[in-house]
């Protein structure tokens, strides 16, 4: 028999082995197979998968294709193609992908669409085997855990990958000028008013900058005022709507009136990476953001940081989120993977997503300036060593995270165009916002989350 | 006069335009019913036998538009009487059907946040249509004025003027936006810092909001008129000008009863494809605000972003195709007003 005759008949033996062992084994429907059975084996045909990422970093694209380098290292018969889709799309573009079939393989998910997703039916439920070989759900952080599936389901669609946590940028020499403390300049709602009114009182450089309307996140934003006055979104099975409610509408208002008295409204309509730039050019004394900013604000011009400019030459520090007159909670998001049910290479798929979750972990969450979800990975030195990252770790005990029910996706929805408005009234207004406008405009906020709630059913 | 006799009356700039229509209206005869009238239009003989090439040559245009209009619609009618949100989002067709519960949600359920959205987005979509058409008609026209007279360059100022028609518009929202930041944009650069205004306009938020998606709308769409109603004025016949001329018309006389008028018929076109392509804009506010809440605001927001917004990102495509529907028929009735307005330029001669 020929060489070539042997080599196929060898190939199509393994691939009938892996067949009968995946059939066995692997179960999509939550069966019973093992860890040791999931996954694509190196022995497996070669085979191409999709990854859609969003911006993580920096440099997103440069440090996806070093992650899918180092796993095709160690996986040859996997090639992983990658597509950045931008936040402000990615929740339309995979709603059309579950809806069309025509999709990736793998996707980056916002934890707080996790729930959304789940119910459409579109993604991949994982077995016990597949979570037993990613380490168990004991493997990650509990908090993280809680979004990797749609509340009441039993079915865990979506593995945690990392956290993203908001914390308190300062400019480090304007406190030392000013003789303010960092260690409380913003340890409560009223020690960050004073802070944040010295500054200002000085008159030399702008005393806060965030983004209004124009952020990406701005029902994350609001989330910590919230939830410091004692309110919330929703109850805790997510079946009513309590943003209405007095103390809700305490803390919208006290974080309205932050902006109103210490944020120039020409920065209030900047973006996200608007506002992180202008910090970074040390427009503004104090900022809001997620441990990235302090990755590009070490990271020179070249490779897309701020680490030539004003506020890194002056010197940053990081505090945790002030603590409100009810409760101390910091939103605690990030991102999951998923595998789209209409993937054609599930097990291939499973492998990319073990491997992000793992091995790939702490070098890849640790470049994009976040942290970790899995518990282990966390104690890797590379993130010991920042000391920016202290507030942040500091904090992750105060971290809540929305519930995870379908209707989540839509009320995010209703509600960043209710705060949308809201901006709009700050950014026309002389002086903050009245509180009964504000309970007016949250009582509709209100009726547009119960209305989103009611329509999920 | 050397003849002798009277010299017939000299016929008004309008007396002369209607001559020239009854004119055309006489000029060609009507086809002798025994008189072949070319190929592939045979008359209908004794035999009956029709020739199907014309049918056979617009099977495939009737193909595309069935798949690409007439099905899409259909399906799009009936996904407005499904309950097709998140948890029946893959059932597709064959999600509930609810009847008329997505329209009454959409403009008249009390506890509906739609209700107001669509009354506040209808109203922008109207204003929005209006002040679009009506100045992009009217650069349009001054453009054209402009580039059928013969002067030195005019071939530069023609390819200038047409320039903005190029960008894409989802380029023109984007860039738009920019312009119009308070700050760093360049239109606040030019009123605060090269005119020396006291102000700084919020161009997007807010009532002015509407003026900062009207303008890179007309920017952009002034070129299509312009080249139409260029084209209209190269078939105004010059001798209505010449004899207005002697009879001492001003400039003004003769734009007024001469060149609109000519031109009733063309500008009726233009504002048809106007109303119909501002009425479904969706790009440019789109884009302009696409970024964090993705929302134009109570004085931007228009119809198709809305329902953009109400459908992807609340998950609920049954009720975006209710309120799609609601749009087609704002759109009908703008195209109604439109037909009134011109029916007697429409009326064949």
């Amino acid at each position: 028999m020929s060489s070539l005759r042997r080599s196929m008949g060898t190939t199509a033996l393994v691939a009938l082995s892996a067949l009968l062992v995946m059939a066995c084994g692997n179960s999509p429907s939550g069966g019973s197979g093992n860890s040791a059975t999931v996954g694509y084996a190196t022995s497996q045909p070669k085979v191409k998968i999709t990854f859609w990422y969003m911006p993580n970093g920096a440099a997103p694209n440069d440090y996806f294709k070093a992650e899918a380098a180092a796993f095709n290292a160690a996986h040859p018969n996997i090639e992983v193609e990658g597509t950045l889709v931008d936040w402000g799309d990615a929740f339309n573009k995979i709603t059309t992908a579950l809806t069309s079939g025509v999709g990736p393989d793998v996707t980056q998910l916002g934890t707080t669409w996790v729930g959304a997703f789940s119910k459409t039916g579109g993604l991949h439920p994982m077995s016990k085997g597949e979570v037993d070989g990613l380490g168990g759900s004991s493997a990650f952080v509990p908090g993280a855990w809680a979004s990797s599936s749609l509340v009441g389901s039993g079915q865990t669609t979506a593995i945690p990958w990392f956290i993203d946590t908001r914390a308190i940028y300062y400019r480090a020499d304007v406190l030392n000028r000013l003789g303010i403390d960092p260690a409380t300049a913003f340890s409560t709602w009223d020690a960050m008013d004073q802070t944040l009114a010295k500054i200002k009182a000085d008159g030399k450089v702008q005393a806060f900058g965030i983004p209004g309307k124009n952020a990406y996140d701005v029902v994350h934003n609001f989330a910590p005022w919230v939830w410091g006055a004692g309110g919330d979104y929703v109850n805790s099975d997510g079946t009513k709507s309590q943003i209405g409610s007095d103390a809700s509408v305490d803390g919208v208002y006290q974080f309205e009136s932050l902006a109103s008295k210490y944020v120039d409204k020409a920065v209030l309509q900047k973006s996200n990476s608007e506002v992180e730039a202008a910090f970074g050019a040390g427009q503004f004394a104090v900022t809001t953001d997620g441990p990235w900013l302090a990755q590009q604000l070490q990271q020179p011009k070249a490779q897309g940081g701020y680490g030539d400019d004003v506020t890194a030459k002056a010197g940053f520090g990081t505090a945790p989120y002030p603590a409100g007159p009810k409760d101390h909670k910091v939103f605690f998001g990030g991102s999951n993977l998923a595998i789209m049910k209409s993937s054609k290479q599930e097990a291939a798929a499973y492998e990319w997503v073990r491997w992000l979750t793992n091995q790939g972990q702490p070098t890849y969450v640790s470049k994009v300036g976040m942290w970790p979800a899995r518990g282990l990975s966390a104690n890797a030195s590379v993130f010991a060593a920042d000391k920016y990252d202290t507030a942040f770790k500091n904090q992750l005990q105060f971290g809540k995270s929305y519930p995870m029910i379908a209707a989540w996706g839509p009320i995010e929805t209703a509600l960043v165009k209710d705060f949308g408005n809201l901006w709009d009234q700050v950014a026309q207004a002389n002086g903050p916002v009245p509180r009964d406008t504000v309970k007016s405009d949250m009582s509709k906020a209100a009726q547009d989350v119960d209305a989103a709630i009611q329509q999920s059913k | 006069m050397d003849r002798g006799g009277v010299e017939p009356p000299r016929l008004t700039p309008k007396a002369m335009i209607a001559q020239d229509e009854t004119r055309q209206t006489v000029a060609a005869p009507l086809p002798s019913p025994s008189t072949p009238e070319g190929p592939g239009l045979e008359v209908v003989s004794s035999s009956r036998r029709v020739r199907l090439l014309p049918y056979a040559l617009l099977a495939p245009a009737a193909a595309f538009l069935l798949v690409v209009h007439f099905i899409p619609m259909a399906v799009g009618l009936y996904m407005a009487t499904l309950r097709l949100n998140q948890g029946h989002l893959l059932e597709f067709l064959g999600a509930p059907f609810v009847g008329i519960d997505n329209f009454t949600y959409v403009l008249t359920d009390p506890i509906s946040p739609l209700k107001d959205q669509f009354l506040e987005a209808a109203r922008n979509t109207v204003i929005y249509t209006v002040a679009v058409n009506i100045l992009s008609l009217l650069v349009g026209f001054v453009a054209a004025l402009l580039i059928t007279r013969d002067f030195r360059g005019r071939g530069l100022v023609r390819t200038l003027l047409l320039l903005p028609w190029i960008v894409p518009t989802y380029v023109v929202g984007i860039l738009w936006g920019f312009m119009w930041a308070p700050d760093s944009g360049i239109i606040n650069h030019i009123l605060r810092d090269v005119l020396h205004l006291p102000v700084r306009p919020f161009w997007l938020v807010g009532p002015l909001t509407m003026t900062a998606i009207v303008i890179p709308t007309v920017w952009r769409n002034f070129p299509q008129s312009m080249l139409m109603l260029s084209a209209g004025l190269a078939g105004i016949p010059a001798d209505l000008y010449e004899a207005a001329e002697v009879d001492g018309a001003s400039s003004w006389q003769r734009l007024r009863f001469i060149t609109v008028p000519m031109l009733r018929p063309v500008m009726a076109v233009v504002l048809l494809f106007g109303i119909i392509a501002t009425v479904y804009s969706f790009n440019v506010v789109f884009t302009m605000f696409g970024r964090g809440a993705g929302y134009a605001g109570e004085w931007g927001d228009v119809l198709t972003t809305m329902i953009f917004r109400n459908s992807f990102g609340q998950l609920n495509f049954g009720v975006g195709a209710a309120a799609s529907v609601l749009l087609m028929l704002v759109c009908v009735g703008l195209v109604a007003i439109w037909y009134w307005a011109f029916r007697e330029d429409l009326r064949a001669r």
